[in-house]
């Protein structure tokens, strides 16, 4: 028997739960640009629905009255971690054998995101050990709402018909559990999964998108009506990949579940014979475990990047230790520092009686061989003091504390700069179970940035080829705005929300002539300014296609008191904000 | 006094004999003043730039000492003291060429730096380590921790407060390490002790033209790129004179300069723009 465990909001926010703010994601599509891959239940509420444009769903959200929206990127970085996360944690407390979901080289029915976002484990004489099956989903159903999540559990003989009724049934279904909280799960008894499926759309049964489109256009919308039609026909018509799916999902064809487990290098565990709360036994065993981890890691010529060490205590919540790391590391010294630095500052509440020591994350060792001219100050020597220089800090201040900024290129100057954690970094940032991020946008942006923009006949044509790419720019109105050589361009200090100000003399500023200037005096707080100088206006724009459009003239203005402001107009709003100080 | 007398005859043995150039005699006393006046053993002698030779020319090596800390005091007004000590660490990076993967580490509790500004100096953003400690504790350790680090070249932070305890412990991580410490006091500062090395205090100015028509109300946008005109003073300097002042200009080539004349123009770059020659060799080819 195996379960499939459908967490089908991994990415949910906590952010969520702050009264009407309607969140929802996108993601880039290939053909269609950027679609809404998840929402929340407001969002739905108010019309937004997963495949949807950005701008769709900007516009429906716009003229919902008391309620904020926030349209944001989908990480799918988080959200891989986020369930394998979880997968370690069904793991540990349900089945040792967990899957998270495979994939595909094409999009499944009713799949926006190209990415696992279901867990497969395999209960089979599991049931039992819980008390029952009810049991065992009740104990996966705390696991989930410990977590923070909402999921839909389905118990089943077929991975296949476990998938399609966690994904597909409704909630009304027969085989159907108390309600457990936001938790819905169902049960499918041995050898019944043909009634579980049969009244389920076609999409259940995970094929490509255009053969369930194709079937629902002949007017085949139930997996009952597909069974009914004769299967050599199917093969001849939609190729063997329907049929396959139906039979994995019946059960009359073998499906083989790749398990998600940390190679045996990777993990390393020990049962304590006394549970204690001694740091000095528990520092012991950390080291001795470590060392068997990473002696096992260098055989494989690997080193660890991120490390996360669980302390079970008697009373229920795990302590649990983690660690990034800014090269793969194999020094039992360095990560054995790091980890006691971490163990003195943590508070036990009980004792412990069980460690688990995974490596998370790892990468390949690269050794250089130091040749004669760099013995002595090389370029290994700095990288391996950088390395040393980041773990300790983000070792005691913590990953999320540490980090590196790049730019994105995107117009409005709070979102120029992304930053991210400096350790813990996959080795060529990519992400196992998903197809390489696709670079084209970027290298077209890189392109265009070349070549300055003027208003040149000849670049007035290649303009209009990139026409969405271009809207996309920092407008510059005339010469007096920001040179893209001035050194004081952008401000020193960038505030987290713009702060409203108070113009004292409106009438002066909403005149045509006026238009393009700053007001002359303007109160901030108690504060009153009187603007001497400014420069501008500085246009920055952003596309429809990058959420909520946003339209700002920007002035470095500088007041009588010698401070110098960075402030702007919102054209679609209306008011003035002051963004940054140049301190 | 006797002591030191003795030793500045020691150190210049021609002296009884002939007649010694008199900077020569004053640049070996100034040395042993230095000397004199450092705790540890580690005097380094490499100088960095300021990023300005204005204020390089107030300083007495002709830049900031490594393996030191210096202080740029903001006036509350404003100023632009974070652009500035940014300017230090630059030339910092740059002129480090010891350690060609010199990183600049930037301290920033409140959250509020904005990269592009560091960008927009010519830091590379790959070059800048950014940390933001939860607490005053936590930023004195990640500040004393950057500073002995060999592959740090500079270290840049707010301090608002700043006891003699933890000011000795980074003064004698910056030696370990060599490197700037580049720290922004408030103007409360002022009147606390310092143990940085060098402490500026940037005040930022009106400009020249508005000082006699400060009544008029309106706004008028000046025609020249940006330009701020501040005043600098050095209010402590180890081993040189303090109290000397300069009021200058930052133009918008980013470089420091002083009081421009009334009559200088801006300079526009206006460069003809020619035909590609790909294109112009492919319409000569048509009309042919």
């Amino acid at each position: 028997m195996q379960a499939s465990l459908a967490s089908a909001a991994p990415e949910q926010d906590a952010a969520q739960a702050a009264t009407k703010l309607a969140i929802a994601l996108w993601g880039m599509d290939p053909r269609r640009g950027r679609l809404i891959v998840a929402c929340c239940d407001l969002a739905a509420s108010l019309g937004v629905r997963v495949g949807m444009t950005v701008s769709q769903a900007d516009s429906l959200l716009q003229v919902a009255p008391d309620a904020t929206h926030w349209i944001a990127q989908h990480d799918s970085q988080a959200d891989w971690e986020a369930l394998s996360n979880l997968a370690e944690r069904c793991a540990e407390c349900i089945s040792p054998l967990v899957a998270i979901e495979p994939l595909e080289n094409f999009l499944w029915a009713g799949q926006i995101l190209h990415q696992p976002q279901a867990l497969l484990l395999d209960v089979t004489g599991l049931g039992n050990w819980f008390g029952g099956e009810p049991s065992l989903v009740a104990a996966t159903q705390n696991i989930l709402e410990q977590a923070g999540y909402w999921g839909r559990i389905a118990i089943a003989d077929t991975q296949g018909a476990a998938w399609g009724v966690a994904h597909c049934a409704q909630s009304t279904g027969p085989n159907l559990l108390q309600p457990h909280r936001s938790n819905a799960a169902w049960i499918i008894p041995p050898g019944a999964q043909q009634q579980a499926l049969e009244p389920l759309r076609i999409a259940a049964l995970r094929v490509r998108s255009e053969t369930a489109v194709m079937l629902r256009r002949l007017g085949v919308t139930s997996i009952a009506a597909l069974i009914r039609l004769p299967r050599s026909g199917l093969v001849t018509r939609f190729g063997p990949d329907l049929l396959l799916r139906l039979d994995q999902a019946l059960g009359t064809a073998t499906e083989i579940l790749p398990m998600h487990q940390a190679a045996p290098e990777h993990r390393q565990n020990v049962e304590l014979q006394y549970p204690t709360t001694d740091r000095d036994i528990l520092a012991h065993q950390l080291s001795l475990l470590l060392k068997k981890l990473v002696t096992g890691l260098s055989q494989h010529q690997q080193g660890v990047l991120r490390l996360t060490c669980r302390m079970e205590q008697e009373a229920p919540p795990p302590f649990e230790l983690r660690l990034g790391l800014f090269t793969p590391t194999a020094s039992h010294e360095h990560l054995e520092r790091l980890l006691l630095g971490n163990l003195e500052r943590c508070r036990l509440t009980s004792t412990v009686h069980r460690i688990v020591m995974t490596a998370t994350l790892t990468g390949p060792l690269t050794i250089r061989q130091p040749t004669l001219l760099d013995i002595d100050d090389g370029e290994s020597s700095s990288v391996y003091e950088l390395a040393k220089l980041i773990d300790n800090l983000s070792g005691r201040l913590g990953r999320e504390r540490v980090l590196v900024a790049e730019s994105t290129h995107h117009p409005l100057p709070e979102q120029a700069i992304r930053v991210r954690p400096l350790t813990g970094q996959p080795m060529g940032a990519m992400i196992p179970g998903r197809p390489a991020p696709k670079r084209a946008l970027a290298t077209r942006k890189s392109n265009r940035k070349k070549t300055p923009y003027t208003s040149s006949a000849s670049q007035q044509a290649s303009a209009s080829q990139q026409a969405s790419a271009s809207m996309d720019r920092v407008d510059t109105l005339d010469w007096r705005a920001a040179h893209s050589s001035d050194p004081l361009r952008r401000p020193t200090i960038l505030y987290k929300k713009p702060l409203p100000l108070m113009v004292l003399d409106p009438q002066t500023t909403e005149s045509s002539q006026a238009f393009n200037e700053p007001p002359a005096r303007f109160r901030r707080g108690n504060q009153e300014h009187h603007v001497l100088r400014s420069w501008g206006p500085e246009r920055l724009e952003t596309g429809w296609w990058h959420g909520p459009m946003q339209r700002r003239d920007y002035f470095r203005v500088e007041t009588s008191s010698g401070q110098w402001l960075w402030i702007y107009r919102d054209l679609r709003q209306g008011g003035w904000w002051l963004h940054g100080l140049f301190s | 006094m006797n002591i030191e007398r003795v030793r500045v005859r020691g150190s210049a043995p021609e002296a009884a004999g002939k007649t010694v150039e008199k900077p020569a005699v004053l640049q070996s006393l100034r040395q042993q003043l230095a000397r004199l006046e450092r705790s540890g053993n580690s005097v380094s002698e490499d100088r960095v730039s300021s990023g300005a030779a204005i204020l390089d020319a107030m300083l007495p090596g002709k830049g900031l000492a490594t393996g030191t800390m210096h202080e740029w005091v903001e006036h509350e007004g404003g100023g632009l003291a974070c652009w500035l000590a940014l300017l230090s660490a630059r030339s910092a990076l740059l002129g480090w060429d010891r350690r060609h993967h010199g990183r600049l580490v930037v301290l920033d509790r409140e959250g509020t730096f904005y990269p592009p500004a560091a960008q927009a100096l010519g830091i590379p953003l790959e070059r800048l380590v950014l940390i933001r400690p939860k607490d005053h504790d936590e930023l004195i350790w990640s500040a004393d921790q950057a500073l002995r680090s060999p592959v740090v070249s500079a270290v840049w932070g707010r301090l608002e407060t700043l006891d003699d305890r933890d000011a000795r412990r980074l003064q004698l991580a910056a030696e370990v390490g060599g490197s700037l410490g580049l720290w922004i006091r408030p103007q409360r500062a002022l009147s606390q002790p310092s143990w940085a090395d060098v402490r500026w205090y940037v005040r930022g100015l009106p400009p020249l033209s508005h000082t006699a028509t400060k009544s008029s109300a309106a706004p008028s946008v000046t025609m020249e790129r940006s330009s701020k005109r501040m005043e600098i003073r050095l209010v402590r300097c180890r081993g040189g004179r303090s109290g000397a002042s300069a009021i200058f200009e930052i133009n918008s080539h980013g470089q420091i300069c002083h009081e421009p004349t009334p009559q200088q123009t801006p300079a526009l770059p206006l460069v003809a723009q020619l035909a590609h020659p790909k294109s112009a060799s492919k319409s000569r080819q048509r009309s042919a």
